[in-house]
């Protein structure tokens, strides 16, 4: 029986007049993928932030482990086990690969009792996983895109999470680079177990990786279900697929 | 982090090598000054380094580590200074609090001196909650607004309408010089350690970003209020300090130019690592030194240029330039 890590109730969200979440709802279960979809501007990014702690919504609950974490500040809510990588990447520029990667295994879940040479030892681990051990000792900003989205997701998986939310970390990668990517994600699904909602529009990477979708469509929640429903639920592809062709290929090539 | 074995090899690392040299130099000065084998000169020079290191320090924990530039920093370099003399001609006063004080001037200064770095740090808590919630130039401009109500207060009340509170002691300039060398060893350990602990780390996460530092669990608040206090506490006792050597205060104690100094200092220096702020006073005391001696009425302007250079050239200072063109040195900046 699949156990419920993350469930958020009814989250609104306005900035000014824009309602960017209208009564959102959906859960997460333990070790499973959710994929997290939808046109720009459909209120994924502002999600991952009410989850966060970094938006307060205006309605609406959100529960890790069955705790209210609703309102809680973002460094509290990283240190009880959620971690994410940004759209955007922020790296401590001009600190090193290393240093970055350290400052997430210091301020994670273990933060009261790790000592630094644990967090270093944490740190050339995870580095070595998402090979980019070899540019350890390099600042931050000399890294190019890729090896920034790398660098991202080895910073939040120091903090040994129990969940991962991941923004677009196939955005802005070629398509040698995106096969990389989906293959190190499916590694830390089968090897660290650990659970991820994937924000992601790169479609056949999300329809692959993802045991579950939910669509967002203008703040609205307007599917979810296995990526097989989804791709060919109407609405959906109305909204965002476009090309219902386009989307039965993809469940094609899922079933394949 | 844990302390013990990893603080003591933290010592034996390179990035510590130039404080222990510098240590060295002013130890040996020290020990020929107090047996007499040179005049007063050489130790003069070798206080005003350490003061200017010393107060380039207590900055950096919030600007070069931390990443906020404060303007008001002289306060509390200022609250330092005047709670010595408060202290000296008041509390430990013959009808003072602390009357059995009174005549022992070597205890009257450690009270008055711990007494200023709890003021310091009561006001750093308190103006610090508010200002710290605002980021880069709001700060900064809040911090000179902190600035201007302390000068207008201490013009007010602090030096009771004379231009100069005095304090009465006997100097020994000898004993003054190893008290200074005490406060640059105490400054420079509480400085390293700052910034080799996990403290240090989280510093570096809130100035390289700090909206991605608090996402990654660091208590950005807490860690910035905790370096403004510690901050605070340093450049108290370096007033406290400089107060007894010039046996008292001047109005200009609180000017907004020694703020200015101690940015110039950790710009010239660059920002983020352990040396750049000692290499940048160093450099910046020479400047000022020698411009004194041989271009009196020009110095300022001298310096002035230098610091225009400095930031359009290489607007990361002197450990920025050694870090990007000698990666191999960069343990040695820490």
């Amino acid at each position: 029986m699949a156990r419920e890590i993350l469930k958020v109730e009814n989250i609104t969200k306005r900035f000014g007049g824009l309602l960017a979440l209208d009564h959102v709802s959906f859960y997460v279960n333990e070790g499973e993928i959710l994929g997290l979809i939808g046109p720009n501007g459909a209120g994924k990014t502002t999600m991952f932030n009410v989850i966060t702690g970094v938006y307060k919504p205006e309605e609406g609950r959100v529960y890790f482990k069955g705790r209210d974490i609703t309102g809680m500040k973002p460094h509290s809510i990283a240190r009880l086990g959620i971690s994410r990588t940004h759209q955007i990447v922020k790296p401590f520029g001009d600190l090193t690969v290393l240093e970055n990667t350290m400052i997430g295994a210091l301020f994670g879940p273990r933060h009261d009792t790790i000592t630094e040479d644990e967090a270093r030892e944490i740190a050339l681990s995870v580095l070595e996983f998402v090979g980019l051990r070899d540019k350890a000792e390099m600042p931050a900003r000399l890294l190019n895109i890729q090896e920034k989205k790398r660098l991202e997701l080895a910073r939040a998986l120091a903090q040994e999470p129990e969940l991962l939310l991941l923004d677009e970390v196939l955005a802005g990668l070629n398509p040698s680079e995106v096969a990389k990517m989906i293959k190190l994600l499916r590694k830390v699904r089968d090897e660290k177990k650990i659970t991820m909602i994937m924000i992601e529009h790169v479609m056949h990477a999300v329809m692959n990786l993802a045991d579950r979708i939910v669509v967002l469509h203008f703040g609205r929640l307007i599917a979810q279900g296995t990526p097989e429903e989804v791709a060919t639920n109407p609405e959906v592809v109305a909204a965002y697929l476009g090309d219902p062709e386009m989307a039965l290929k993809f469940v094609k090539r899922l079933r394949r | 982090m844990a302390p013990g074995k990893g603080l003591m090899l933290a010592f034996t690392r390179k990035g510590f090598y130039l404080s222990l040299a510098l240590l060295a130099v002013f130890i040996v000065i020290g020990v020929l000054f107090w047996y007499g084998r040179i005049g007063a000169n050489i130790p003069g020079y070798a206080m005003d380094a350490m003061y200017y290191i010393g107060i380039a320090l207590s900055m950096a924990i919030i600007m070069s580590y931390a990443g906020y530039v404060s303007f008001g920093h002289v306060v509390f370099y200022g609250v330092g200074g005047w709670t010595l003399v408060y202290t000296f001609n008041r509390l430990a006063s013959e009808s003072g609090v602390l009357s059995f004080l009174h005549g022992h001037s070597y205890a009257i200064l450690v009270v008055g001196t711990l007494l200023g770095m709890a003021l310091a740090v009561l006001l750093a808590v308190t103006v610090g909650a508010a200002v710290l919630r605002l980021r880069g130039a709001f700060f900064a401009i809040a911090t000179i607004g902190l600035d201007y109500v302390i000068l207008y207060l201490e013009s007010l009340y602090a030096t009771g309408g004379s231009d100069y509170m005095y304090i009465g002691y006997e100097r020994f300039l000898e004993k003054t010089y190893f008290l200074y060398l005490a406060g640059l060893i105490l400054t420079v350990l509480i400085a390293y350690i700052i910034r080799v602990s996990k403290f240090g780390y989280g510093l570096a996460a809130i100035r390289e970003d700090e909206d991605a530092a608090e996402v990654l669990g660091v208590n950005t608040y807490r860690y910035k209020v905790q370096a403004f206090a510690i901050a605070a506490a340093m450049a108290a006792l370096w007033g406290s300090l400089s107060s007894w050597r010039t046996s008292g205060i001047f109005p200009d104690f609180f000017s907004l130019s020694k703020s200015v100094d101690m940015i110039v200092m950790n710009v010239i220096g660059g920002l983020g690592t352990f040396n750049g702020p000692i290499i940048g006073s160093l450099i910046y005391y020479v400047i000022i030194k020698a411009t004194q001696l041989y271009a009196k009425d020009l110095a300022y302007i001298i310096v002035g240029a230098i610091v225009i250079i400095v930031v359009s050239v290489f607007p990361e200072g002197v450990a920025g330039l050694i870090k990007s063109k000698y990666r191999q040195l960069r343990e040695y900046l820490i």
